[in-house]
């Protein structure tokens, strides 16, 4: 009977401490497409190595979509889901290429917006060094975030 | 009743872990696709942005190009969502012109869903983008199931207004509760009987009209 009682107690907690918490979470998906970046010299090969190297410093991850498809994606995970992605992809031009940006990220329970995790992609991929098309020109054009 | 020490710190332990396990599992997640490349053969890049605004518009909202001719789209959705926080799904289309110039395009896409809260997975949205703009047949996607309405000894879901105060209490479908500060909790019924934490752990009774919640010194009614 004493041993009955206990583990009625136990269920009864259990199934509370469940029901708490067990809807998924409730978040904002933020999704930005933040300014494109121009080389006017280049490979896309060169494209591919750059936003790899940019989504591992960034996000730790990185993986082609298809072999040789030059769209690079990025996941970062909290708990065990993804709670942020992202991709790079690069797009040849007649004799450099077009890399453009696309971040979506969960919030809560990530700290950084879409627009904040495209910044700090656009940074590693080393925008410094490549020229951002002029906004509202022919294209390839420039990109802007929301 | 004689109280039971070992019950107790039995039933708070496991109450502990069942919180636990619940945070492990409850998160929802990103799913991403990035669609299919696709090379149009004729038309334009104005053609292209054309159609992926409307391909855009049919299954999103907010559909806007990124900035003024960078030929990049984005919508978020699903359709019908009235509040940021049920923005669950978006989708991006790309136009370039063709590698090595001449006629045509090169489309690309990105779409992201939250799930499980999104009614449809990324993948089934950016094949329907992709089907609008090249004219293939869509498939339906699934719309977000509406809010139960009404006072009913269901569910605690809808707008509470405190009978003592200015404090209103919105209860959502996930369990969750928030009050006009934005301070947040959570609502549990089980056979007319609520468990409110807000503040602190607070059970109420429902009266059988599902209008009136009161009890721990509370008294909500709701808007119905």
């Amino acid at each position: 009977m004493k041993y009955r009682f206990r583990v009625a107690c136990a269920a009864a907690a259990l199934a509370c401490g469940l029901a708490l918490t067990n809807a998924p979470a409730r978040a904002n998906l933020d999704t930005v497409i933040a300014q494109r970046v121009v080389v006017p010299t280049g490979t896309p090969a060169e494209c591919s190595a750059r936003a790899k190297d940019a989504l591992t410093t960034v996000m730790n991850s990185a993986f082609e979509a298809g072999k040789g498809s030059g769209q690079w994606i990025g996941v970062t995970r909290v708990g065990g889901s993804a709670s942020a992605a992202a991709v790079l992809e690069c797009h040849p031009l007649d004799s450099g290429y077009v890399a453009s940006f696309t971040c979506s990220v969960q919030v809560p329970p990530n700290p950084d917006t879409a627009s904040t995790l495209c910044g700090k992609l656009t940074a590693a991929f080393g925008a410094s060094t490549a020229t951002a098309a002029p906004a509202a020109s022919a294209s390839p054009a420039a990109g802007g975030s929301r | 009743m004689k109280r039971n020490p070992r019950a107790l710190r039995l039933f708070a332990v496991m109450l502990f872990i069942g919180l636990v396990a619940s945070i492990g599992i409850a998160p929802a997640a990103i799913d991403l696709s990035t669609g299919i490349r696709y090379a149009m053969p004729t038309g334009t890049i104005d053609d292209c942005g054309t159609k992926a605004q409307a391909a855009l518009g049919k299954y999103l909202q907010n559909v806007s190009e990124a900035s003024p001719g960078s030929h990049e789209y984005i919508g978020t959705g699903p359709l019908g969502a009235t509040s940021a926080q049920a923005l669950t799904s978006s989708g991006t289309i790309h136009c370039y012109p063709p590698v090595g110039g001449g006629n045509g395009y090169e489309v690309t896409f990105t779409c992201t869903a939250e799930t499980p809260n999104n009614p449809y997975t990324a993948k089934e949205l950016c094949l329907d983008l992709l089907h609008n703009i090249i004219g293939q047949p869509e498939t339906a996607l699934p719309t977000p199931t509406p809010e139960p309405t009404g006072c009913t000894t269901a569910n605690l879901i809808g707008t509470w207004q405190s009978d003592k105060d200015n404090t209103v209490l919105k209860m959502t479908p996930d369990g969750s509760l928030t009050d006009g500060d934005g301070v947040s909790g959570n609502w549990i019924l089980y056979n007319g009987t609520a468990t409110i934490t807000y503040y602190g752990n607070h059970t109420m009774k429902l009266s059988p009209d599902g209008k009136h919640l009161s009890g721990d010194g509370y008294s909500f009614t709701r808007k119905c």
